[in-house]
């Protein structure tokens, strides 16, 4: 039998916490369930699912649906692509079977890039790589989540670059349906012998074509969507993610012109170790202004009512009625008070 | 009392309240005060139990969103899971239960915490965990935890079989079998339409087609797998099964058969160079002819219906066999991923009469539509020539019978896997279907048709198995 491999890269930096992951992880889980309501995709679909942040991670190695058993996602900082494409490169070479004498081979594979930023690191090298070694021997279908992914770098590694416009819950479950509809059909027509790939049906409202000509280059390292602040709760000592979504309009306030830059409260999440094992290790040093920030949340490990306490060893940790805190991160005891005006925290990659 | 002490003390520092010497003897009153020592008492109890209370709920939670590992489990298939307490860390558990499973097959064992049955409803089955943990009181409801047993269906189950259009153009029958006589052997044909095609309704794409030319000694047998990107594929097949043994019975000319005939008995007699040279002459020439002109009329079929030739593409291999005194001839031609395999008479050798064309991924093998097969450096490996006394079986097939039965191409020349091939035919396999290879069985051709039904997951397309014994 031949095996129809799926390959996910999925991108888990922390500008996708909260709801965007949530989507991602229930979206594949439906794509399973879909795919074996489809005889021909339960006997021949092999799935992989890569993530990557400032790392990459195999989440599940390359497996028959009917083993697939959904895994949790983590997140990670930052958005290496290069080491995500190098780590799906590693994996196809690792796994994809050619037709030889005596192996029975696989149909060409496919993979699903979906990503919702914008790289922090230099991706060249990996572009052409996969140029040079993968572009004919599988697949790849990039799938910008959000307005302002880097489309024309995508555009180098494939000219299947789509959009999707992840405004709600129901636009997620379009979208991995779409995706489902597209795993369908080609799992028919590389049976019937052809080796191309065909898309599903694109509705051109929750998912389009990106037209690749008329994009221009976004090159910066940090990903400026959002404003992710990472914290540690001082009472159960877990991690959790602090997120904060860019304004797009204007804010006009009684004819004054606020802030050209700021950031809205998304929420405030749990994380697990995880985070740390998927960071980028070199030292980033990106600050932002407690003034662009609005809103403050609580603290989603243990409620506490502070989520925002920036310790003396400028980490953040959450903070509750008590006297004298315990910094989570390095330790330090001391009082807080509320300071005045703004001050810089350290922001993640994102 | 130092308790109470200590306790008033930073009470009072943290309001910023300092004690001075000459206030002690007060606050010592204070301390020893029965009020203040019982509240002291309460406060540090209430306390006490905010921490439990606490790390409990911190433990509940933690419980809840712990991810729980079952293995998947399939309709109508035994299943067997430990739910392991100790693994997941739940030796604090004081009682608990299993909920949810009413309707689905499995039933969960108390004591050895076993999940098992056989699971009667496909989907993720959500199975609801009940718990209490150490520390808490016997009133406190349950804790609810959900876990997820994914239950594949039975792919069986999920195919349909859809009949075909008999009023599309090119219809055809989505089922033939037929046996007949060739040469003084017996052959017997079947070809089915695969569950891919039968699950949307659409054709059978495999064809086939033999004929005994009396007129000249010769017996000639072709089989073809249509592509299934190609929208007419079906009459691509049936065209170049038709057409190989139009040709042969009106374009073997007797004058240059008998030519053939003497190269032959020479060759059978003494086997050299020279006679190997104007066998493979003869049969390269000859059967070149045949394969072009197939080509040819497709193309031709195509342009005059007004349609691309690429709509037909289909595989094409073709045997030609005729018995002298000294043996059979055994000529043959091959496009595509179908093989022809001969069989000796003691079933201790097989040949592989052809090249298979496969691709480095699936779906890469070359079709008889394809007029740049003439071209290739590949072309004379397309021919194979075998002289023998006898043999036991000729058989002919579609992928749809080599994929599943022989996997790949190295087991092609492998006997063993002739042989398994063989007693699976003869009725070793699950189904325990079988094909009765007597002279005298006049129900050979149901039993091949019926023992083509085999079930392989993954496989599914259609089937086209010739045999001539
Ligand atoms: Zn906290
Ligand atoms: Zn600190």
């Amino acid at each position: 039998m031949r095996r129809l491999p799926i390959y996910f890269l999925i991108d888990i930096s922390e500008s996708m916490v909260g709801e965007p992951i949530q989507q991602v992880e229930e979206g594949l889980a439906t794509i399973i369930q879909a795919l074996k309501t489809d005889p021909h995709a339960l006997e021949t679909v092999y799935v992989s699912i890569i993530v990557f942040a400032g790392q990459p991670k195999t989440l599940v190695p390359l497996q028959e649906i009917v083993s697939f058993y959904p895994p949790k996602f983590p997140i990670g900082s930052g958005t290496s692509l290069s080491k995500g494409l190098g780590h799906l490169m590693y994996e196809l070479r690792s796994n994809i079977v050619k037709t030889t004498y005596e192996v029975k081979g696989d149909w060409k594979p496919i993979v699903f890039l979906f990503t919702d930023g914008v790289p922090t690191d230099d991706t060249q090298a990996a572009i052409s790589e996969w140029k040079n070694n993968w572009q004919r021997t599988a697949n790849l279908i990039a799938v910008s989540f959000g307005n302002e992914t880097d489309t024309k770098l995508l555009g180098q590694l494939t000219e299947n670059v789509l959009h999707f416009k992840n405004t709600n819950v129901q636009s997620y479950k379009e979208f991995f349906k779409w995706v489902t509809d597209s795993i369908k059909t080609s799992s028919i027509s590389v049976e019937n012998n052809s080796s191309g790939f065909e898309l599903a049906k694109l509705d051109g409202e929750t998912i389009s074509k990106i037209d690749l000509t008329k994009e221009e280059p976004n090159k910066q390292y940090v990903d400026d969507n959002y404003v992710v602040l990472s914290g540690k709760c001082q009472n159960t000592k877990r991690p959790y993610l602090m997120k904060y979504r860019k304004n797009i309009a204007p804010s006009i306030y009684a004819g004054i012109e606020l802030a050209s830059k700021n950031y809205k409260l998304v929420g405030a999440y749990q994380v697990d170790n995880n985070y740390f094992e998927l960071a980028d290790n070199s030292n980033f040093n990106n600050k932002v202004n407690t003034e662009e920030l609005f809103g403050a949340p609580t603290c989603p490990c243990c409620g506490n009512q502070i989520a925002f306490a920036v310790c003396v060893c400028q980490k953040i940790h959450c903070i509750g009625d008590e006297q004298i805190s315990t910094c989570p991160w390095c330790n330090n005891q001391g009082s807080y008070g509320y300071g005045e005006g703004g001050f810089d925290v350290n922001r993640t990659q994102g | 009392m130092e308790e109470t002490k200590r306790y008033l003390q930073s009470l009072l520092f943290q309001n910023k309240i300092d004690i001075p010497e000459s206030k002690q003897t007060l606050f010592e009153d204070f301390i020893n005060n029965e009020n203040n020592i019982t509240a002291v008492k309460i406060i540090k109890e209430k306390q006490r139990m905010i921490m439990q209370n606490w790390n409990l709920k911190n433990r509940i939670d933690d419980i809840t969103h712990q991810s729980v590992f079952l293995p998947n489990g399939t309709v109508n298939k035994i299943y067997e899971a430990k739910i392991d307490f100790a693994q997941l860390g739940w030796i604090d558990f004081t009682s608990f239960e299993i909920q949810n499973l009413e309707e689905t097959g499995l039933t969960f064992d108390h004591d050895s915490k076993l999940l098992f049955g056989i699971p009667i409803i496909s989907g993720d089955l959500k199975i609801k965990l009940l718990f209490k943990i150490e520390g808490e009181s016997e009133e406190t409801p349950f804790h609810e935890k959900i876990m997820t047993v994914i239950v594949n269906p039975d792919p069986k189950s999920l195919w349909k079989n859809i009949e075909s259009d008999r009023n599309a153009p090119f219809a055809k029958d989505d089922h033939v079998a037929i046996s007949s006589t060739f040469l003084d052997k017996k052959i017997v044909v079947a070809s089915k339409r695969g569950r891919s095609h039968a699950n949307v309704g659409s054709f059978r794409e495999d064809d086939f087609a033999f004929k005994n030319l009396d007129s000249n000694g010769w017996s000639v047998l072709g089989v073809s797998d249509g592509a299934g990107s190609a929208a007419l594929s079906r009459k691509g097949s049936k065209l170049a099964c038709d057409t190989v043994v139009d040709y042969f019975e009106q374009n073997l000319d007797k004058e240059n058969l008998k030519d053939f005939d003497e190269i032959l008995l020479e060759h059978y007699k003494k086997t050299d160079l020279e006679t190997s040279k104007k066998i493979s002459h003869f049969v390269y020439n000859t059967l070149l002819k045949a394969a072009h002109f197939v080509n040819q009329k497709i193309e031709e079929f195509a342009g005059n219906i007004d349609e691309e030739l690429k709509k037909f593409h289909a595989t094409l291999i073709f045997a030609l066999v005729k018995k002298y005194d000294f043996g059979y001839a055994i000529l043959t031609f091959g496009v595509g991923d179908c093989p022809i395999g001969l069989l000796n008479k003691d079933l201790t050798e097989v040949t592989l009469m052809n090249f298979i064309d496969v691709g480095e991924f699936g779906g890469g093998t070359r079709f008889i539509t394809m007029p740049e097969i003439f071209q290739s450096e590949k072309l004379s490996s397309r021919f194979g020539f075998k002289l023998v006394d006898d043999f036991s079986y000729l058989m002919l097939m579609t992928d749809g019978i080599y994929d599943p039965k022989f996997v790949v191409e190295a087991n092609l020349e492998k006997i063993e896997k002739w042989n398994e091939f063989l007693s699976d035919l003869k009725g070793n396999n699950q189904d325990n279907s079988k094909v009765d290879f007597d002279d005298e069985n006049g129900d050979v051709a149901a039993q091949l048709s019926n023992w083509m039904d085999f079930w392989s997951p993954g496989n599914h397309d259609d089937r086209t198995l010739a045999i001539i014994y």
